[in-house]
């Protein structure tokens, strides 16, 4: 680091490129009930980033997350987040009795998408997951890995610049997993802000930087970021 | 820019929002009629329903199997209201967080509800108008057809209430029921959200029943009291907190 320090002229502080940030998590802490989930946790993510969120079931992974995207509260501390969100659930929050093409024509709604516009973004968006394009099946008759795609298609149908991926790669086979990964780092570089929920500690080179959650970590001393 | 201009900008700016929440209430009411068509066994029980209760009475007394018709139908597109609910929970949050308003997917579920029900309903008017020969035509109708309104309403209240579906089902069976055990004039009909076309039912039949010219009012102020509970407390339920920063963002 030093030798490229000396060898590279130094810059003002409006030249350099800065890091663009998307998504800032500020001392944010979280109760149910009795239990302590999340205590003065914080973290950043910038574009063009891909975070890992790492640590043991029930520490408050998945509701860090769900505070990031809105969807519950925080009982303490800020999130400032900028840009359009694609959110992605653990467990995939789909309607049971539509198919793939359908949910593309109901949620490329809410993004002013034409039902046409809708489903041919998302068959792009399927094809590249290995979804059957235009299979008519409903959603609740899907494999588990195969609604695993859908959900995560319909995560990135905004063309969302913050991606928050809940274990996003559950059920896939080993291929699309792989090829998840692979996504994660296009996604990168198409200037996407990514915080991804993950037990796969062997693949956690593929990402920037990982933030662990661990039992003892849900104080904010103890949450840390280890560079990769 | 001018005043015009600006008052331009404005009817031209609401003119869009409006449009776009005709378009997302219709898709939305299309996404919940598609479900509703794949629950055949659901539908066939909803259909059924209505029917076992009035043909059961119907052999008793001719009079009183109407009044069993209008609450097996108030039963059923209840509780269709209440699970379209619940099946979409988990998704509606997502729907939200992408961008739609809670609003425009009540909306959407209630206007589609009510056309099914509504469609239930001229059938069952037909079917009872042929076997029971009722004193008022237009009273039987009127029932019928203020039945669907009422009843989704109810369901959706309960649903935003209660989340839950037993909890949920038994309430609608609870509030529903009660009214068989009531005679026309009794005052706790005033405090049950179907007593309109119940009323207009014990008329048909040819009792007297009280209240019957304040029906539609009745069931005009249920609907919009039991709409304003399903919409608040929906709404509140499934509420996006947008992050800061977020809420700028277009589309978010």
């Amino acid at each position: 680091m030093a030798g490229i320090a000396t060898a590279a002229p130094a810059l003002s502080l409006s030249e350099r490129s800065l890091p663009e940030t998307r998504l800032s998590v500020s001392g944010v802490a979280k109760r149910f009930g009795p239990k302590r989930v999340l205590e003065g946790v914080s973290l950043t993510v910038d574009a063009g980033e891909a975070v890992a969120l790492v640590g043991e079931n029930g520490c408050g992974k998945t509701t860090l997350l769900r505070i990031c995207a809105g969807l519950i509260p925080a009982d303490a501390g800020t999130v400032w987040l900028t840009g359009r969100i694609g959110y992605c659930p653990q467990e995939p929050g789909l309607l049971d009795l539509l198919s793939a093409d359908e949910h593309l024509a109901f949620f490329g709604a809410a993004f002013g998408m034409s039902r046409r516009q809708a489903v041919v973004t998302g068959r792009g968006i399927l094809a590249d997951l290995d979804f059957p394009i235009g299979d008519p099946t409903v959603a609740k008759a899907l494999s588990g890995g195969t609604r695993q795609k859908l959900n995560l298609a319909l995560a990135l149908l905004g063309e969302p610049q913050v991606l928050l991926l809940d274990e996003p790669y559950q059920g896939f086979d080993s291929g699309s997993y792989v090829n998840f990964w692979d996504h994660v780092a296009a996604w990168k570089s198409a200037g996407r802000a990514i915080l991804v929920v993950t037990h796969m500690l062997a693949e956690l080179s593929r990402v920037d930087r990982v933030v662990d959650l661990g039992r003892s970590s849900r104080t904010a001393s103890l949450v840390r970021e280890v560079a990769s | 820019m001018s005043g015009p201009a600006r008052r331009r900008g404005r009817v031209a700016g609401s003119s869009q929002s409006v449009s776009a929440f005709v378009r997302r209430a219709v898709i939305a009411a299309e996404m919940q009629g598609r479900q509703l068509m794949r629950r055949r066994l659901a539908l066939a029980i909803l259909v059924g329903l209505p029917v076992v209760l009035y043909v059961s009475m119907l052999s008793q007394s001719q009079e009183q199997a109407i009044q069993f018709g209008a609450l097996g139908m108030s039963w059923s597109i209840a509780c269709a209201a209440l699970f379209a609910v619940l099946a979409a929970r988990e998704a509606e949050q997502r729907l939200l967080l992408c961008g739609f308003r809670a609003a425009e997917l009540m909306v959407g579920r209630f206007l589609l509800l009510v056309c099914g029900g509504i469609l239930l309903a001229l059938l069952a008017a037909l079917a009872m108008t042929l076997a029971s020969d009722p004193v008022s035509e237009a009273a039987l109708l009127g029932s019928c057809l203020l039945v669907p309104p009422v009843a989704v309403s109810l369901g959706l209240a309960v649903a935003a209430v209660l989340p839950q579906d037993l909890e949920g089902t038994l309430v609608i069976i609870g509030l529903v029921g009660i009214q068989l055990t009531l005679s026309a004039g009794a005052w706790l009909n005033v405090l049950l959200p179907m007593d309109g076309p119940i009323q207009l039912a014990y008329r048909a039949g040819g009792f007297t029943a009280s209240r019957v010219r304040w029906t539609l009012v009745d069931a005009v102020v249920w609907v919009l009291i039991l709409m304003t509970v399903a919409s608040v407390s929906w709404s509140l339920r499934v509420r996006v907190r947008r992050p800061a920063a977020a809420a700028q963002a277009e589309g978010v």
